[in-house]
């Protein structure tokens, strides 16, 4: 695989920003509730993820370090207000009206921040968009994966279309503690999968290391060295 | 780059910043401007929209501005057609619910769409919401969605009933969903009273 599809598709599943970094946990749980608004928030959140990494890509030569996150977050709302003007005047009415409040606060949206400070800041323009949209991909898969089961199970609905199978309506799945109960079964899906695969090649399952807390500088909680 | 960086300090920050924000804030006033005009005139096709499912038929509307609302006289060849009165409550499950409310000329309630409302899904939306229900089965057979307004049975039970007379008696109530029933109750209210002080 070339580095380009490497980039490409580690968002999807390897370092599946949802389901793995578990970044951007706010959004996920508030508007997973239904399918459509899942995706409708996965690809606008893909595209502010696109074209800030675009951005940030092409003046991390100038901006200076001591200043780089109020440039960041400068760049990435300036697209998130594009976005939200976008879909104000094309998206289906009752979309940006679920979607409500958590459109403009994609701009604190930490996968998006995470990918500027991570990578889009430290590596050329090809390899950050492609970051980017692998990265925007993997959240509106999972984002819709989530939107798909909660939808399902307390509605019997899939994108507003009844299914026709299931119609004891588990209400509270739709609302934010039933997205923590999804969401948390989904994870351990994930890593139930991750482990298993990793026992049939004879080894051990271990997350990328680059996200534990080991290797994090933000704070020591997880260093291994005394102070 | 590095010279000026360590010459100036603090003044290249800045600038580099300032420059940023220039940059940004050109990007976003080119898209408002450009996005103004389609926004305004969605907003203005979906108060078409909706007064067009209140109103009976009608060619020209009348805007006028109540205390609590708007109230809209709707005329067809010159001759009143209808009202219709948007207003809101805030004591709903979930605080505001704001609603279009149209009657026919003897003030009797002839259809309701709620605008917007915070109420818990499936439990008190089922008071606000119209919503189509579409079947997998009726897609795979190609059958074609139904065209219209879809029905609500709290909603629809306010309809041809005179708006000083309805009372928790005759409209009907959710059973799980008492709060919001109540409040949509109040709020065919007010705007019943709207529509009195509006006529004056």
């Amino acid at each position: 695989m070339t580095v380009f599809a490497k980039e490409f598709v580690k968002g999807i599943w390897k370092e599946n920003p949802v389901l793995v970094l578990a970044l951007g946990m706010c959004p996920t749980l508030a508007t997973s509730s239904n399918a459509s608004n899942a995706l409708a928030m996965g690809l606008a959140t893909t595209f502010v993820l696109v074209c800030s990494n675009l951005v940030i890509s092409l003046i991390r030569g100038i901006v200076p370090d001591k200043i780089r996150i109020p440039c960041f977050i400068v760049v990435i709302s300036t697209f998130v207000t594009v976005t939200d003007l976008f879909m104000k005047a094309y998206a289906p009415p009752a979309v940006y009206q679920a979607l409500g409040i958590f459109l403009p606060l994609i701009t604190v949206n930490c996968i998006v921040l995470g990918r500027a400070e991570a990578f889009a800041s430290k590596n050329g323009l090809v390899l950050s968009i492609l970051d980017g949209a692998g990265m925007g991909l993997g959240f509106t898969l999972a984002l819709t994966f989530v939107g798909v089961i909660r939808e399902f199970l307390s509605a019997g609905t899939i994108f507003d279309l009844h299914m026709q199978c299931w119609d004891t309506g588990f209400a509270v799945l739709g609302q934010a503690p039933g997205g923590f109960i999804v969401l948390g079964f989904v994870l351990a899906g994930m890593n139930l999968l991750n482990i298993r695969k990793a026992r049939k090649n004879g080894s051990r399952y271990e997350p990328p290391p680059e996200f534990d807390c080991h290797n994090c500088a933000l704070c020591d909680f997880g260093s291994t060295e005394e102070k | 780059m590095t010279d000026l960086r360590k010459k100036y300090g603090i003044l290249y920050l800045s600038i580099a910043l300032f420059l940023i924000c220039a940059a940004a804030a050109a990007v976003m006033a080119f898209t408002a401007l450009m996005t103004e005009k389609p926004i305004r005139e969605r907003q203005k096709a979906l108060v078409e929209e909706n007064l067009k499912q209140v109103l009976p038929p009608f060619d020209a509307v009348e805007e006028k501005s109540v205390s609590d609302g708007v109230l809209f006289l709707a005329k067809k060849d010159g001759k009143p057609a209808g009202k219709a009165v948007r207003t809101s409550v805030m004591n709903g499950y979930g605080g505001r619910i704001e609603a279009l409310i149209g009657f026919d000329l003897e003030n009797r309630v002839r259809r309701i769409v709620v605008i917007s409302h915070n109420e818990t899904p499936g439990i008190g939306s089922r008071v606000m919401e119209r919503k189509a229900v579409r079947r997998l089965w009726d897609v795979l057979r190609g059958k074609k969605a139904e065209e219209g307004l879809p029905p609500n049975e709290a909603l629809d039970s306010y309809e041809g009933k005179d708006a000083s007379k309805i009372t928790e008696a005759n409209v009907h109530f959710i059973s799980g969903a008492t709060i919001s029933s109540h409040a949509m109750l109040d709020l065919v209210r007010h705007a019943a009273d709207i529509l009195k002080e509006g006529g004056k």
